[in-house]
């Protein structure tokens, strides 16, 4: 009964450690951060949005063309 | 006058082919304005600096009444960035809700309004929308996490923003500034055991 639920224990913790995720066991690692001040011309990044062509753009909403639907095969009853 | 039968015959030729591909296709000669707007944009953020036109431009994109969702989503997001530049961060802000408002697939805008959002000192914001892009498989996640780490470190999360910057090192181990930032950490681990 004992070794049971020993078993039982083990295996529990064992799925909670493999679904924790990694970046809580680096943090939960990591004992003290410090750092030095950050320079001032550090900045950001900033992503402009691409604008598409307006060819390919044009070509994007065409709509497809429609797929052939395939008809059940009738069957000749008899 | 058989040259001149022979010249007119031609001309209605190439009037017959001239019209029947007017009904097939719309060309478009040189960039669209929205294509203007994205080109305006990249190159503020580039050079740090707006040109005297650029806002003009973009907001007369934006202004499209017949442009699509995608158009208008991208125009918002770059006119955003013009005004990011200029340090207008209320309007950037407002322009890049705009854009997600209008695509709320597009990762970009939610890395920019972030920026905008740290440089208005709200950072718990800014971070929730930097791990927004990245959970949308944003083009440069490298720079997500960079911004991302800044972010925690002007929050007072270092150890997060140690782990972001550490990200961005190893997604673009060419990219600098990330190995820059994080040889200002100092570092010590549990011992094992």
């Amino acid at each position: 009964m004992r070794l049971v639920l020993f078993a039982a224990l083990a295996v529990s913790a064992f799925s909670g450690a493999a679904f924790a995720g990694e970046d809580d066991e680096i943090l939960s690692d990591l004992v003290v951060v410090t750092a030095a001040p950050r320079p001032a011309d550090v900045k950001m990044v900033v992503q402009p949005a691409k604008a598409a062509p307006a060819e390919r753009q044009a070509k994007a909403e065409t709509p497809a063309p429609a797929q052939d639907v395939q008809q059940p095969i009738k069957t000749a009853s008899k | 006058m058989f040259k001149i039968g022979m010249l007119s015959a031609a001309a209605v030729a190439g009037l017959v082919a001239f019209g029947a591909s007017a009904q097939e296709s719309v060309t478009v000669l040189g960039p669209s304005l929205f294509e203007e707007c994205s080109s305006a944009a990249a190159q503020a953020q580039r050079t740090g600096h707006v040109g005297i036109n650029d806002l003009e431009t973009c907001n007369a994109a934006v202004g499209r009444s017949w442009s699509t969702v995608g158009e208008t989503a991208v125009t918002f997001v770059n006119r955003g960035t013009l005004h990011l530049v200029r340090g207008e961060n209320d309007k950037a802000v407002k322009d890049f809700s705009q854009a997600i408002k209008a695509d709320p697939t597009l990762a970009s805008a939610y890395n920019d309004r972030g920026v905008a959002l740290s440089a208005q000192h709200r950072q718990a914001e800014a971070i929730s929308d930097f791990s927004q892009a990245l959970s949308l498989k944003v083009e440069n996640a490298d720079q997500v996490h960079f911004n991302r780490a800044m972010a925690y470190e002007d929050a007072g999360d270092l150890k997060r923003a140690y782990l972001d910057y550490r990200k961005a090192a190893e997604l673009n181990p060419s990219w600098e500034q990330p190995a820059r930032q994080l040889a200002r950490f100092n570092v010590s681990h549990t011992p094992a055991g």
